[in-house]
């Protein structure tokens, strides 16, 4: 008890204090209080700065960085090895109406079911458009290099006999689907394809055991140029297949 | 009715103290500086920086007038202000120190001479004790604060705000007794 009103005294007489400051002391407040005014302003000010320059320097990073992403992504890498690759392709198809391949198409065609021949035409057709501009531009580059001409057509000689069996080989595919059932465009396109790859992969060795570099570019771009769903499928086919063999044999 | 009068009359000293009106400024601090500077005093033994704290406090009040919603007494929020200025400026000196050693070494001391009970002898009593006990005696014991808001208010836990409070009281009793003026309260 005697504690507490102690206590309470204490606080009586410390309440009731009052001190008087010094004339400093408001010469000081009233000083700060004039100068803050122009002092908020600028703070603010350069706050306003600072903060919009972050801002820029964000938005620059962030486009500068998604352009460096984009960068080492573009196709400049793709697209130099890939001007070269199509010349084999369009040589490979100028060897085409220098064998007898429109006669083996049109001799096919009745052999086979009559029926889809609008099919086989198509497939016909699209290879004379481009003879057509593969002549001109042949010509041109006749003309323009013709120490290239003389090496390219060596190795296209070469090839002749290949490029005849494939077709060959493709076009008794054909007729042998079409025997079975209707040929849709989109699986003589996939046999066309497939053809023109073996021909490429048959091409990469050349007769004297070297490697032909423009075939091994080539092969290899078609590898990249496969799409990243072919890819997931192909992963899937082989899983897949293993899971299979994998079940079978513990069956066994 | 004269109190009403007098608290219309500090509204529009605020008011006009939020607009920048330094004569309003003035007269709201010519009233409340000296019992502002009691309570600095409390807590900081030089009475040349409780005087810089109280500045600063009232640098303070005056920045954030806006901000006084007129809910509660002025004097009491100018006060809190005042208090949270100086257990900021004893932090920013790291005086405080909340050891039980201390303790020990102040109990052996006891240099107040004075008999007389006066405000200024309860002044010295309280700043012979040590800072963290010092704050948290005066923040309870003068100020009415609970233990939650002191401990909020100091970042201590509660428990330490309880024992602190014992700590300081016992010391202030050993200080008394030595000086034969226990009774001196309960009078």
């Amino acid at each position: 008890m005697e504690a507490d009103k102690f206590e309470r005294h204490i606080k009586s007489k410390l309440d009731a204090r009052e001190i008087a400051p010094s004339e400093a002391a408001w010469q000081k407040i009233s000083k700060e209080l004039k100068s803050e005014p122009s002092t908020k302003k600028p703070a603010y000010f350069w706050l306003g700065i600072a903060a919009s320059v972050a801002v820029l320097i964000g938005v620059a990073v962030f486009y500068l960085n998604s352009g460096a992403n984009e960068l080492p992504a573009t196709p400049e890498l793709v697209d130099t090895p890939a001007k070269p690759a199509i010349e084999p392709l369009e040589k490979t198809k100028q060897a085409i109406p220098d064998s007898d391949s429109d006669g083996l198409v049109v001799q096919e065609i009745p052999e086979g079911a009559a029926k889809d021949s609008e099919t086989l035409n198509t497939v016909g057709d699209s290879p004379k458009v481009d003879f057509g501009k593969d002549k001109q531009e042949d010509a041109l580059v006749m003309e323009l290099n013709q120490q290239e001409s003389k090496e390219v057509q060596l190795p296209v000689q070469a090839s002749e006999k290949l490029l005849n069996k494939k077709i060959a080989e493709v076009v008794a595919q054909v007729a042998l689907l079409e025997q079975s059932s209707q040929v849709t465009d989109a699986e003589v396109d996939s046999l066309l394809r497939n053809a023109q790859e073996a021909i490429f992969r048959e091409q990469l060795f050349k007769p004297d055991q070297s490697v032909d570099a423009m075939a091994l570019l080539t092969q290899v771009e078609e590898e990249l140029d496969q799409s990243f769903r072919d890819q997931i499928f192909q992963s899937l086919k082989a899983g897949f297949l293993k899971v299979r063999t994998a079940v079978a044999d513990r069956n066994n | 009715m004269k109190i009403i009068p007098f608290y219309k009359n500090e509204k529009q000293l605020i008011n006009k103290a939020i607009v920048g009106n330094a004569d309003a400024q003035q007269r709201l601090y010519t009233t409340h500086a000296p019992k502002m500077l009691g309570v600095c005093r409390q807590y900081i033994k030089d009475i040349h920086f409780a005087e810089d704290v109280m500045v600063q406090g009232f640098l303070k009040v005056f920045t954030q007038l806006h901000t006084f919603n007129f809910q509660g007494s002025f004097e009491g929020w100018v006060r809190r202000i005042m208090i949270r200025e100086s257990i900021s400026y004893l932090r920013k000196q790291q005086f405080v120190v909340y050891d039980d050693e201390v303790f020990e070494k102040h109990q052996q001391q006891g240099d107040i001479q004075t008999s007389d009970l006066d405000t200024e002898h309860i002044q010295q009593l309280i700043d012979a004790l040590p800072q963290g006990y010092k704050m948290v005696f005066v923040l309870y014991t003068v100020e009415g604060y609970k233990h939650q808001e002191i401990a909020e208010l100091l970042r201590i836990s509660e428990s330490t705000s309880k024992t602190q409070l014992l700590k300081g009281r016992k010391l202030l009793q050993q200080q008394l007794k030595k000086q034969n003026i226990i009774g001196y309260g309960s009078r």
